[in-house]
């Protein structure tokens, strides 16, 4: 389960800030970009730095080739060739050995002298820390001094040699090799080489090849010093990381400041006001409480929110108030139904026993409405001394309507029976035609009416479109009596109705219901029906009209099991005991 | 329930199956209301219907109420359990009924 914002914890709120995650994408993002332009800036700068110092000494031994005595240059390399060409290879292993290099010193004579000069004047004057003339022994990589520059100690006299490596050999033979970037900024190929050597450090040599000699090629080189551009670069690296670090940063700091200012901010406003929001308990008292006063002028989406919030809090308010309305208007309707419910019971006689001063008889009934008010009902009432009215009604439709008509019908039907002391089907015609004549909602009821002659026990009764009553004689068991059926009363005026008549013996019983009986349905959606009734009504012959009606309804129970009730179940139970002993 | 309408010129017939009760029988009521105008000859085809509550019979006196002033109505293909209905409630005795 994703918690609230209530129950995070406070490493995970920070962890849940926008500000923090900004920040790690911003360092992530500079750490980045910062160190691509670190690399590639340096790259870039360094082999800038490096074409330059080649250039710079390539030129030199290029300007050298023009100005130096070539004359001598070819006299004194022949000399120092033809000595190193006469000396076994053997004896050429050590160019330090004083004994090779003595074979030499017949070279150092003037004409070397100045040679030697003329190659250090130009040195000196273009800033390079060497300059000599050398050949190249190719099978070797030896590179033979023929006349050294130096005038100090690390002067290398002729025949003195250092031994290279076959790249740089051929560097100097062929030229650089060039570059992408070489290529791109238009760099021609130059023999110079960058060289690191114990004996000379970090230097730029290049060379100018001048003419071959007993097949050796001769080179006027110089060499430039590049500790210097090494040091410079370093130099440079460090203001260039520190550069875009402080920038990298000054542009996190003002990003953040600016993303805390513009959101985060305006969102924590936002998320407390929707805190005290929730907190607070009087619904009705919120609207334009928390959100209305925020002032989020962010003109972007959060400023979008802020709005929408707000008029998501008006909206809730209205909702609201309706609903505190709609909720009151419910209550009150609900209330109104209990009293309705009360007043329905009220018309319905259900105090028991309901004539104790009677001996003849005994009645009983009940009704279960489904709704808060129902539309079947049940009456009965003495006409007078030895006439009993035993009515039961079953109204078409459910709930208030229902109910309203329910209740004009059995306020009709009561009247109309003590005012015209009719017969039952009199009664029922009546009566339909009087609602006929304004029935609007077209609504009707099934009515059975029977009147029962106490002193004889004769009952006259008329169905309009009810059940047909269950009848007991005295030692059988219940019937169904399958009675004469007239219309249901509401239904069209001028209707005809027929009286019957059964004569009842003492302890004959008479069982009326509404269609609520036999149409329980249970689970599966079969009826409870009359054949199930008639079992529950036979089950104890012995049963007074009050056990009789707990057995149907235990019945119907039982065999509903959980379904719910569906329509209103309203039972009716009549025993005739006989006429008064003293009559 | 299930309600299959034709309607052929000015005779209109409603097929109605499964159950007509209190819930279903608003649809119904609907059903012939948007449709019963110059209809003369109005056919309930009660084959395969279930069960009709008092709502639904509530439909038919309307329906019949209606047809009175303007043609013939009539019910078709009852089955033993509506006709005990019918005759129980007296509707046998205003409905023109075709077993």
């Amino acid at each position: 389960m994703k918690k609230t914002v209530r129950e995070l914890t406070k490493f995970a709120r920070i962890h849940h800030s926008l500000g923090g995650k900004i920040f790690r994408s911003l360092v992530m993002i500079s750490a980045l970009v910062g160190i691509a332009a670190i690399v590639f800036g340096f790259i870039l700068y360094s082999s800038a730095v490096n074409r330059e110092y080649r250039t710079k000494t390539y030129n030199l031994a290029c300007t050298a080739s023009m100005v130096l005595n070539l004359k001598t240059i070819k006299e004194k390399s022949g000399q120092v060739l033809s000595i190193y060409d006469s000396i076994p290879e053997e004896e050429r292993q050590d160019a330090e050995d004083p004994e090779y290099l003595g074979q030499f010193k017949s070279v150092e004579d003037m004409t070397h002298n100045k040679l030697r000069w003329d190659v250090h004047e130009l040195q000196l004057q273009n800033d390079m820390v060497a300059g000599y003339v050398a050949a190249l022994d190719l099978e070797t990589g030896r590179m033979i001094f023929i006349a050294d520059g130096d005038q100090a100690s690390t002067y290398c006299p002729p025949g003195y040699y250092d031994t290279f490596n076959e790249k740089q050999i051929s560097t100097w033979m062929e030229g650089n090799k060039l570059s992408f970037l070489d290529r791109i900024n238009g760099a021609k190929s130059m023999s110079a080489v960058l060289l690191k050597m114990e004996r000379y450090g970090y230097r730029c040599t290049a060379g100018k090849r001048l003419f071959d000699v007993n097949g050796y090629p001769v080179f006027i080189f110089y060499d430039s010093d590049m500790t210097q551009a090494a040091n410079a670069a370093k130099t440079f690296l460090w203001q260039y990381i520190l550069v875009i670090v402080v920038v990298a940063v000054l542009a996190e700091i003002i990003i953040l400041l600016f993303v805390n200012k513009r959101m985060v901010k305006p969102i924590n406003e936002l998320t407390n006001a929707a805190k005290a929001y929730t907190e607070d308990s009087q619904a009705e008292h919120r609207a334009g409480r928390y959100f209305e006063k925020l002032n989020i002028r962010s003109g972007d989406e959060i400023e979008n929110l802020a709005l929408t919030m707000k008029d998501m809090e008006a909206e809730l308010a209205d909702y609201v108030r309706n609903l505190t309305r709609v909720t009151a208007e419910k209550q009150r309707i609900s209330t109104e139904l209990d009293v309705a419910s009360k007043i329905q019971e009220g018309m319905i006689p259900n105090i028991y026993p309901a004539f104790p001063e009677r001996s003849e008889f005994d009645i009983y009934a009940t009704m279960d409405t489904a709704l808060d008010v129902g539309g079947d009902f049940y009456d009965y009432f003495l006409l007078d001394d030895d006439h009993l009215v035993m009515v039961m009604a079953d109204v078409s439709g459910k709930g208030i309507p229902a109910a309203l008509f329910m209740m004009a019908s059995k306020i009709m039907l009561n009247n109309y029976s003590v005012t015209t002391r009719n017969s039952p089907a009199k009664i029922l015609e009546a009566v339909n035609d009087s609602i006929c004549s304004n029935n609007k909602a077209e609504m009707f009821v099934t009515v059975w009416l029977g009147i029962v002659e106490i002193s004889s026990g004769k009952m006259i009764a008329a169905n309009a479109g009810h059940e047909y009553p269950a009848i007991k004689k005295a030692d059988g068991s219940f019937e169904l009596y399958k009675d004469p059926h007239g219309i249901v009363v509401g239904a069209m005026s001028g209707m005809k109705y027929k009286d019957y008549e059964i004569q009842l013996e003492p302890g004959d019983m008479v069982f009326q219901y509404t269609d609520g009986v036999t149409e329980a349905t249970d689970p599966s959606g079969e009826l409870f029906g009359t054949e199930r009734m008639l079992e529950a009504l036979n089950y104890d012959s012995q049963a007074e009209p009050e056990m009789l009606l707990l057995h149907v309804r235990e019945a119907i129970d039982d065999f509903v099991k959980e379904a719910a009730q569906f329509d209103d179940i309203t039972m009716l139970g009549f025993k005739y005991l006989g006429p008064k002993e003293d009559a | 329930m299930e309600i299959i309408k034709k309607l052929d010129g000015d005779k209109f017939e409603l097929k109605v199956e499964g159950r007509l009760d209190t819930t279903t029988a608003p649809e119904l009521e609907e059903v012939i209301v948007a449709g019963i105008e110059g209809v003369k000859e109005l056919v309930f085809d009660f084959a395969a219907l279930d069960y009709i509550s008092s709502a639904g019979l509530r439909v038919l006196l309307s329906a019949q109420k209606i047809m009175n002033k303007q043609g013939d109505m009539k019910v078709i293909g009852v089955n033993d359990t509506i006709m005990e209905i019918f005759e129980v409630t007296g509707f046998s005795d205003i409905l023109t009924i075709d077993k």
